[in-house]
C-alpha cells in the first residue's frame, strides 16, 4: 500500500510539473525569452534569463522529491537507494520523458561541484589513519594490484571492443591504442560516493566497509595523477597537435597534486577553527564550505576531490572529538546532495546513444567486472589478510559514478577536435551507466554477505 | 562562479558575525538596529555587486537565480506555515482591525504617491498596465512593519507584553497580506505584459492564479505525505523541505509569479492540514530564519541598482515621509479605537517600531528582480532598500526624541 502511495505521489508531482510546462510554456515569458532581450519602462534594454535557467529551480525541487521517493521505493524492493536516484534521473531526463530538458543540464553542474566536494569531505572523514596504519599492507596491495590489472586488462581488450563497435577504425594504429588507454584509465575509477552512500544507507559501518572506502579513495587519488599523464600523452597522439607540452606533464602533476594537498591542509585547519570557535549554523557552513572548496579549486586549477579529502582526513584524525558535530551535520546534509547528484548523473545518460552500443558496453562491463573480481581476490591473497571479509570486497570496486563521469567529460572536451570524441564519450557514459546501475546493488549484497560471514565466524569462535 | 565564491566568503563572515563572541558589539542600540535590519549584509552585497566592487557580475547574478528561488521559497513557506486557521482564530479582533486599517491607509497614502511617482519617473509614456507590478511592489512593501521590537524597547519601564503583541501580531498578518496583494497584482501585471498588447489580461491572470492555487494544493497534500514518510530524521526532513521549497518556488517563477506567493500558499495549505510531522517540520524551518534573512539581504544588496535619477530619489524620499506620517497616524487611530489598549499605546512615539519597514518588503522586491531582471526592477529594489534604511534611522531618531521627553531610560539594547 505504501509503495502505491509513493508511486502515486511521484506521478502526481511529475505530471503536475509537465502540465505547467506544457500548458503555460507558451504564455510564460513568451515574448521575453524568445527574443532574450526586453525593454523596461525606463526604455533600458535588458537580457532575460534563458528558459533552461528559469526551469532549473523547479527541476531541482522535482528531482529532490521524486529521487527521495524513488530511493525509498528501491529500498522497499531491497535495492540500493542510489539505484532509485539514478533510475529516476534517467526516466525524467532529456532522452526519456524530457521533464528536465537538455538546456537545464549546464545549470545543474553546480550540484556536481557541491556533491563532489561534500562526498570527498565525508570520504576523508571516514579515513581513520589508525585503521590504515593497521591495515596499510592490505590497502596498498589490493589497490595497487587492482589498478594495475584493470588498467592493463582493459587497455588490451578495449582496442578490439572499440573497433568492433565502429568507434575507431583500423586496429593496430596509434589512434585506437591511445583512445583505449584513456578509456582504460577511466575503467580504473571507482565511486567513493556510492560506497559511502550505501554504507550510510545500510548503517553497516563494518571493517569491510572501511576497507572498501580506504581502497576506493586510495585508488582515486592514484587515478587523478594517472589520468593527467595518460590524457596528456594520448591526446597528443589523437589530436596530432604539436602544442602538447608533454615535458611539462611532470610539473603539472606535481603542482596539481602538491597544491591540492596544501590547499586541503589550509581548508581543513580553517574549517576546524570555525567548528571549534564559532560553532553556529554548522549546516549552512558545511554547504557553503563545500561550494567554497569546489569553486576555489576550479579557480586555482586544483583537484577539489583531493582538497576535500585531505581537509576531511585532517579534521577527523587530528581533532576527532571536536569535529564530531561537524561530521554529524555533514551526514545530515549528505542525503539531499546524494539524491540530487545521482539523479543529475542519471539525467546525463543518453538513452539513444546507449541503444546503439549497449551490447558492446555491456561486454566491456562484464570483462571489467571479471578483472575487478580477479585482481581483488589476488590482492587479498597476496596481502595474506586472514579475515573472510575480502571475499566480497570486489563488489565495492565495481560501482562508477561522479568521478568517472567527470573524467569522461574532460576526455570529451580534450578530444573535441577529433571525430572520435563524441562516440568515445557515448561509449564511456554507457559503461558508467551500467556500472552505476549494477554497482550499488552488488555492493549492498556484498556488505550484507560479508557481515553474515563475520557473524558466522564470531558465533563459531 | 564568482558569485558563489563571494557568497561563500560572505556567508562565512555572516556566520562569524552571528557568533556569541561578537555579541558585545551588538549592544549599542544603533548597531543593534542596523544588524537586526539586515543592513550590514546589504552593504557587503552592494560593495561586491555589479555597481560596487564588481566582484560579482550581472551575468553571474542571473546564473544565481535558482539560489534566489530556493531562498525566497523558504521565506514563503515560513510565512505560510504561520497562517494556521487555529492560530488566526485566536487573534483578537483589534489586531485584524489594525491590519485592515494599515492596508487601507497604505493603499490610499503610499498608493497615491507610488502612482504619481512611477508615472513621473516613466515620463507618463508607458501603458498603465505595465506599471501595475511596480505599483503593487511599492504598496505591498509599505504594508506592516518590522516585528523586531527589542532594539527600541525601553528598559526603564516594565515589559508590556500586550503592546508587544499588538505590534508583532498585526505585523505578521500584514506580511501575509503583502505577499498575497503583490502576488495577485503581479499576476495581472505580468500577464498583461506577456500578451504584448499591454492591456489588462484578466482571463490569463485567472488561469495563472488557478495554476498557482493548484500547485499549492498539490504541494500541501503531497508535502504532508512526504513529511510523514520523513518522520523524525533530520536528513529526510531536509531533503523533503529543500525539494518542496525549490519545486514550489521554481514553478511559481515559471508561472510568472513571485516564488514567495506560491510558497506562502503552499505553506498555508500545509500548515492547515497539520499533523505532528508538519509541526515538527515548522520548527525545523524556523530554526534557519536568521541565516535565510542574511542571505536575502545579501542577495538584495548584490542585485539592487542605486543609480536613481532625481525623480527616483524624490520618490524614495516621499515614500519615507508618507510612511512615517501614515504609520504614526495609524497607531493613534488604533489607540483611539481601542480604548482598552490606550494605556499602553498612548505614548505612540515610544513605539517607533511601526515606522520600520518589514523585511518581507526586501524579499518581495528581490523576487520581482528575479522574475524580470530589468534595470527598472533593480532600481525599484534599490528604492525599497533606501526606504528601509531611512525608516530605521527615522525610528531611532524618534525613539531618542521620545527619550528626551521622558528621560531616565537606558541607552543600551539587550
Amino acid at each position: 500500500m505504501r509503495s502505491i502511495w509513493t508511486i502515486a505521489t511521484m506521478i502526481l508531482l511529475t505530471v503536475f510539473a509537465m502540465l505547467v510546462r506544457v500548458g503555460f510554456g507558451d504564455t510564460v515569458f513568451t515574448n521575453e525569452v524568445q527574443s532574450t532581450l526586453g525593454v523596461d519602462p525606463l526604455g533600458i534594454p535588458f537580457t532575460l534569463p534563458a528558459t533552461g535557467l528559469v526551469r532549473t529551480g523547479a527541476s531541482v525541487g522535482l528531482l529532490l522529491l521524486v529521487a527521495y521517493l524513488a530511493g525509498q521505493l528501491a529500498q522497499q524492493f531491497r535495492l540500493a537507494a542510489v539505484t532509485g536516484y539514478l533510475g529516476i534521473g534517467i526516466l525524467l531526463g532529456p532522452t526519456a520523458l524530457q521533464v528536465v530538458g537538455a538546456d537545464e543540464l549546464p545549470y545543474l553542474s553546480l550540484v556536481n561541484d557541491l556533491a563532489i566536494a561534500l562526498i570527498a569531505l565525508i570520504a576523508g572523514g571516514e579515513i581513520r589513519l589508525s585503521f590504515i596504519q593497521s591495515r596499510w599492507r592490505t590497502v596498498f596491495t589490493i589497490a595497487s594490484i587492482e589498478v594495475f590489472s584493470v588498467l592493463i586488462g582493459s587497455a588490451l581488450l578495449l582496442p578490439f571492443v572499440l573497433n568492433w563497435s565502429g568507434i575507431t577504425g583500423e586496429l593496430w594504429t596509434p589512434l585506437p591504442i591511445a583512445v583505449a588507454t584513456i578509456c582504460a584509465t577511466i575503467a580504473v575509477a571507482n565511486s567513493p560516493a556510492v560506497v559511502i552512500a550505501v554504507i550510510a544507507e545500510t548503517h553497516r559501518h563494518s571493517s569491510m566497509g572501511r576497507l572498501a572506502l580506504a581502497v576506493t579513495i586510495c585508488k582515486d587519488l592514484v587515478l587523478v595523477a594517472l589520468f593527467t599523464v595518460v590524457l596528456a600523452v594520448a591526446s597528443s597522439v589523437i589530436i596530432d597537435s604539436e602544442d602538447q607540452h608533454s615535458r611539462s606533464v611532470a610539473l603539472t602533476i606535481f603542482l596539481h597534486l602538491g597544491g591540492s594537498i596544501a590547499a586541503g591542509v589550509v581548508v581543513g585547519i580553517a574549517m576546524a577553527w570555525y567548528t571549534h570557535v564559532i560553532k553556529r549554523h554548522l549546516g549552512f557552513f558545511v554547504v557553503f564550505a563545500c561550494f567554497g572548496i569546489a569553486l576555489a579549486s576550479e579557480a586555482l586549477h586544483l583537484e577539489a576531490l583531493i582538497v576535500a579529502v585531505v581537509a576531511g582526513l585532517l579534521m577527523q584524525n587530528i581533532w576527532p572529538d571536536e569535529m564530531e558535530a561537524f561530521f554529524e551535520e555533514l551526514e545530515q546534509i549528505s542525503m539531499p546532495v546524494y539524491c540530487l547528484f545521482f539523479a543529475v548523473a542519471g539525467l546525463r545518460i543518453d538513452l539513444l546513444a546507449l541503444s546503439s552500443i549497449w551490447h558492446w558496453a555491456l561486454l566491456f562491463v562484464a570483462a571489467r567486472g571479471l578483472l575487478v573480481w580477479a585482481s581483488t581476490w589476488a590482492g587479498w591473497k597476496l596481502a595474506r589478510a586472514a579475515s573472510g571479509e575480502g571475499r566480497w570486497l570486489w563488489s565495492a570496486l565495481v560501482p562508477q559514478a561522479g568521478i568517472a563521469l567527470a573524467l569522461a567529460s574532460i576526455v570529451s572536451q580534450t578530444l573535441a577536435p577529433s571525430p572520435v570524441a563524441e562516440p568515445v564519450f557515448g561509449f564511456l557514459v554507457a559503461v558508467i551507466a551500467f556500472n552505476q546501475l549494477i554497482g550499488p546493488v552488488l555492493f549492498k549484497v556484498g556488505l550484507a554477505r560479508s557481515e553474515s560471514i563475520s557473524q558466522a565466524k564470531d558465533s563459531l569462535a | 562562479m564568482d558569485l558563489f565564491l563571494s557568497i561563500t566568503v560572505l556567508v562565512a563572515l555572516a556566520l562569524i558575525a552571528t557568533s556569541r563572541r561578537l555579541y558585545t558589539a551588538r549592544r549599542s542600540r544603533f548597531a543593534s538596529l542596523l544588524i537586526s535590519g539586515g543592513w550590514p549584509a546589504v552593504l557587503v552585497g552592494v560593495a561586491l555587486g555589479p555597481h560596487g566592487g564588481v566582484v560579482v557580475t550581472e551575468e553571474t547574478l542571473t546564473f544565481a537565480s535558482p539560489l534566489v528561488v530556493l531562498v525566497l521559497g523558504w521565506v514563503g513557506i515560513m510565512v505560510g506555515l504561520q497562517a494556521r486557521l487555529e492560530i488566526l482564530r485566536r487573534i483578537p479582533r483589534p489586531h485584524f482591525t489594525l491590519v485592515v486599517g494599515d492596508i487601507i491607509f497604505t493603499i490610499i497614502g503610499i498608493g497615491s504617491i507610488a502612482a504619481i511617482g512611477l508615472a513621473w519617473w516613466t515620463s507618463g509614456e508607458v501603458n498603465a498596465a505595465i506599471l501595475i507590478t511596480p505599483w503593487a511592489l511599492l504598496v505591498a512593501s509599505a504594508l506592516g512593519w518590522s516585528m523586531e521590537t527589542r532594539s527600541l524597547r525601553d528598559e526603564s519601564t516594565p515589559h508590556d507584553q500586550s503592546t508587544e503583541l499588538f505590534l508583532r501580531v498585526p505585523s505578521a498578518l500584514a506580511s501575509i497580506a503583502a505577499i498575497v496583494l503583490f502576488g495577485l497584482l503581479e499576476l495581472i501585471g505580468t500577464s498583461s505584459n506577456s500578451t504584448g498588447v499591454q492591456t489588462l489580461a484578466l482571463h490569463s491572470s485567472a488561469l495563472h492564479l488557478g495554476a498557482i492555487v493548484a500547485l499549492a494544493v498539490v504541494l500541501g497534500v503531497t508535502g504532508r505525505f512526504l513529511l510523514t514518510r520523513a518522520g523524525r530524521s533530520r536528513a529526510n526532513q531536509l531533503t523533503v523541505f529543500l525539494g518542496l521549497v525549490t519545486f514550489v518556488g521554481g514553478l511559481s517563477t515559471e508561472l510568472s509569479s513571485s516564488p514567495l506567493f506560491g510558497a506562502t500558499l503552499a505553506g498555508f495549505v500545509l500548515g492547515n492540514i497539520a499533523t505532528n510531522d508538519v509541526l515538527r517540520f515548522e520548527r525545523f524551518v524556523v530554526e534557519a530564519e536568521h541565516m535565510i534573512g542574511v542571505i536575502v539581504f545579501l542577495l538584495a544588496g548584490l542585485t539592487a541598482d542605486f543609480h536613481l535619477t532625481l525623480i527616483g530619489m524624490t520618490l524614495a524620499a516621499a515614500l519615507v515621509f508618507v510612511r512615517i506620517g501614515l504609520k504614526l497616524t495609524l497607531m493613534r487611530w488604533a489607540a483611539v479605537r481601542q480604548r482598552r489598549m490606550a494605556h499602553s499605546l498612548t505614548p505612540v512615539l515610544s513605539h517607533p517600531t511601526v515606522i520600520r519597514q518589514s523585511p518581507i518588503a526586501v524579499a518581495l522586491a528581490l523576487s520581482l528582480a528575479l522574475v524580470e531582471p530589468s534595470v527598472f526592477h533593480r532600481r525599484l529594489l534599490g528604492i525599497v532598500l533606501i526606504v528601509g534604511v531611512a525608516a530605521d534611522l527615522a525610528s531611532l531618531l524618534l525613539w531618542r526624541l521620545s527619550r528626551r521627553v521622558a528621560p531616565g531610560s537606558g541607552g543600551e539594547a539587550t
